[in-house]
Parts: structure tokens; sequence; C-alpha cells
């Protein structure tokens, strides 16, 4: 199966990557002093000129290796690519963000499924045909006026895969996990949330089985919109607390039927 | 060190990838499905050399240095090959040889083996609604209670974060039975026992530091809680 970053793959073999491959060997800490990710997240200022130009960019030394790895393991028959392919296919298409906008839209316009979605979570989506591993528990969250709410998981990374499919970097990095559990509203701000101090925050550390979803408040502007229109305006950190759906002014969009 | 229990420890300064809110390059994403596929194959061959536990543990057990800077499936590669040239399955030469060839070469002198998950398998394995454990012990504890977490501080994996061991809460859910997934035992109960909602407020667990609208509602298994007063 060609890899989607194949056609980056450089020719030569530097120090850094020779020595990442050699971490795992048993090399030690040393071998990682230089970041195989860092090369990939570095960031470059789109402040200053318009985007024209490809996007690609050299992939990490942990994006290489991890190729390497997939083409030895496919090399020796312990991984099917045909099983490979459909699991990148599922989480890569299949699920996703677009499936808990289905779920927040419905909730937004129908009173008794909503009270449904708020007092079993689970059933409720399986109702929707919605579900699966790591959402075999799930509680949905509603954000209010008085109340907001937001999901961590400060043991490892837990996410409801099924309904927002594969979290974003920062929800995985002890930055998020570390900060979040003590000062939620400081890590709000740096999403642009301000909470007033009357405002209760409640921030649901999923280091169970059990699985959360924010359900946010429906924006105002959005009267009369169908469930289509609302879906589209649903994102996945307002499903995770990081965000407040900003009002909506003008018409509706135009969504397919 | 568990580098895994990191409420409180305020890392970083601020979040990464924020507001640049970076999606999942397509290589974490091969690594996500691969990783399964790497578990499931240890299984069927009856060579269970890698488990997700093994994983977890070996998470777990990083140095701080490459905990807290490592990308979050830069650190599980690191876990799977060295989990995997230990148990003699990869060789680092043969990762290495891999970085000059095309994948669609290596595909093609690819040859099936049996203990390899299929492709049904896999996506069977994703949509599966997991069962709940059976009851085995009753609840120990009820929606109301005021429980006092107990104090620990054990080697090996727990579910029961450091940031709440010994503050005070109040069960706002009991969620029904749970596999206790501690690496000890804690009691003489069974693996099997409810999970419960407990809210801790700010000021209960960071004091002056706490915010007094601030609600942290955790689950906890019932071992690790004992009634107040």
């Amino acid at each position: 199966m060609p890899h989607p970053d194949d056609k980056s793959r450089p020719a030569g073999l530097s120090i850094d990557r020779r020595g990442f491959v050699a971490a795992g060997a048993g090399a030690g800490a040393g071998a990682l002093a230089t970041s195989p990710v860092k090369a990939q997240t570095s960031r470059h200022s789109h402040d200053d000129h318009n985007h024209a130009h490809d996007h690609s960019h050299v992939p990490s030394d942990a994006a290489l290796t991890a190729m390497a790895l997939e083409s030895v393991l496919i090399g020796k028959g312990i991984i099917d690519p045909a099983a490979l392919a459909a699991l990148v296919e599922h989480y890569g298409r299949d699920v996703g963000p677009h499936i808990g906008a289905k779920v927040v839209a419905r909730a937004w316009t129908d009173p008794e499924f909503c009270a449904e979605l708020l007092e079993n979570g689970t059933d409720a989506l399986w109702s929707m045909g919605i579900g699966g591993v790591l959402t075999s528990m799930i509680k949905i969250v509603a954000n209010s006026p008085t109340d907001h709410h937001l999901v961590v998981c400060t043991l490892c990374s837990c996410y409801p895969w099924p309904v927002l499919g594969l979290p974003p970097s920062w929800y995985k990095s002890p930055e998020y996990r570390s900060r979040v559990a003590v000062d939620p509203r400081g890590v709000l701000k740096e999403f642009g949330i301000e909470l007033s101090d009357d405002v209760k925050v409640h921030v649901w550390d999923s280091i169970a089985d059990q699985r959360y979803m924010v359900l946010p408040e429906r924006p105002a502007g959005t009267e009369g919109w169908s469930i289509e229109q609302l879906e589209t305006i649903v994102t996945r950190n307002a499903m995770i607390g990081t965000e407040i759906l900003a009002p909506q002014s003008g018409t509706a969009p135009e969504v397919q039927a | 060190m568990n580098v895994q229990d990191v409420a409180g420890l305020r890392i970083g300064s601020t979040l990464p990838n924020v507001p640049d809110d970076r999606e999942i390059e397509p290589w974490e994403l091969h690594m996500h499905c691969m990783e399964p596929l790497i578990w499931g194959y240890s299984s069927k061959s009856k060579k269970d050399f890698i488990t997700p536990i093994d994983i977890r543990k070996k998470l777990e057990e990083m140095t701080p240095a490459i905990a807290f800077s490592e990308g979050y499936w830069a650190k599980h590669l690191i876990v799977i090959l060295e989990t995997m040239y230990a148990a003699g399955i990869l060789t680092p030469r043969e990762i290495e040889a891999a970085l000059y060839v095309k994948p669609e070469r290596i595909a093609a002198q690819s040859r099936a083996v049996p203990a390899a998950v299929t492709a049904e398998e896999a996506i069977r394995s994703v949509k599966t609604r997991w069962p709940r454990p059976e009851e085995a012990a009753p609840a120990r504890h009820k929606v109301g209670d005021v429980v006092t977490v107990i104090a620990m501080n054990p080697v090996g994996h727990t579910r029961c974060p450091g940031y709440v061991r010994g503050k005070t809460g109040t069960i706002t859910d009991d969620l029904g039975p749970h596999h206790l997934p501690d690496a000890r035992p804690l009691s003489e109960r069974g693996r099997v026992q409810h999970a419960y909602t407990v809210s801790f407020d700010g000021v209960e667990l960071w004091g002056v530091d706490g915010h007094r609208n601030d609600f942290f509602e955790v689950d906890l298994l019932d071992d690790y809680l004992t009634c107040k007063g």
C-alpha cells in the first residue's frame, strides 16, 4: 500500500534518524537528545505571505521510522496491508467530529432525544448506530450559561474515538493534561474562552472506562436552521469543551439535501 | 516515577499546537492503526511479545526528559521498536534498510502469515461494543456519599491519580462494575468492582491556588475510596 508521505522519503539517512532507530534497540535516552518530532511540529508564520506554495515539509525522523516499521511488518507478513488500509480508512475518514456534530445537531432540535442522550449517552448513541470500542460507556455533559464542561484524561489520553475520531495533538500533550487539572480557566483562555468567576467549570477526567463528550450550547442566530445546517457549525473543540460556538449572523449555510 | 500521572504538574507555560491546532499526521494515523494489528499478531501467533499493558508500563517508566518533550506517537514508536527488538521479531538493521526501500517493493515480497489480523477482524474489533463486566462485588458506596481517596504511592499501574489521593469529594454517579486495572491488588474484593464519578472542588485539591467554582469530576473505583467520618 503506498504510504501518503512516500514521495517525500529522502535518499539518505541522517545521523538523527540512525539515532532514533538505535534508540529502540536500547541505546537509551541519550539517543533521543535530538528530538525526532520537533522538525515536524516547527511552525512557520502564516501572517507575512499568502500561501500559493506547496505545504510539503521534510518528514520527521519519527515519521520516517514509523514508515520503515510499517514496511518491514508488511514485508514479514505480520501486518496484512488490507487490515491496515481498513483501519486507516475507518479512523481517517469514517469516524471524526462530523459524527459528533450529527449527535449535537439532533440534540438541539429534538428535546426527547436530548433528554435520552443526557440520561444514557451510550444507548442514545447506539440508537443512531454510533458506537464501538471506547464508547462502550459514554456520558454526554451539557454546557449552559452557568456550567462549562471540558474533557481530559490525565493518566493517558482516553478519548471518545467513535464520536470524535482521533484527538488533536494538544489533547494528548503533557501540557494540556497537566495544566487543565489545576488551572482549567487558564487553559481555556489559551483557547480564547474567558469565563466569569461565577460560572462553574467541570473538568471530566476520563481515567476509567467511561468516555465523555460535551454538548455545546446552541449559538444564537441559528433559529429555524435544519439539522444539516446546524451540523456544519459544530466543531471538535466545542465537543471537548475548549470552544464556545460563536453566535451566527446572516443566513443559514447551504447544505446538500 | 509514573511520568504519565501528570495532573497538576503545570508542564510547559502554554499549550503546544494551539492555536495551530495541528491535526494528526498521516504517519501518526498509521501508527494508531498499526498498534492493534501488532498486538493482534502477538496474541494470535502465541508469541505474546507485546500487549497494550506492556506498552502502558513502558510509557509510564520513561524518563521525564523524553516523556514531557516527545510527541505521543514518537513515544509509542520507541516502545514498540524496543519491545520488538527485544523479542527478536525485528532488528534495527531491518528498519534501517527499509528507510531506503519503497514500501511497495517490500509489500510486493510480503507473504501472508496466518497469525496476521485480517481486515474483517480489524474492523469488527473497532465496531464492537465491549460488554460491561459482570457484577462481582456489591457497591460499597452510593451517590451522595462524601468519600476520601486512600493514600498510596504504588509501583506499577493504577487508575487512581496522584492529585486526588487523600482528598475528599462527593460521589455524583455510580458507573457500575469496572475492572480494577492496578498492577497490585488493593484488597480481597477482587478485580471487578464499582466505579464512581467523584466530584472534588478546586480549593480541596489545590488550596489557595484552587478556584472555588472549579470542579474536577474523577472516575474512581471502590478500592480507592473510604467513607469520611
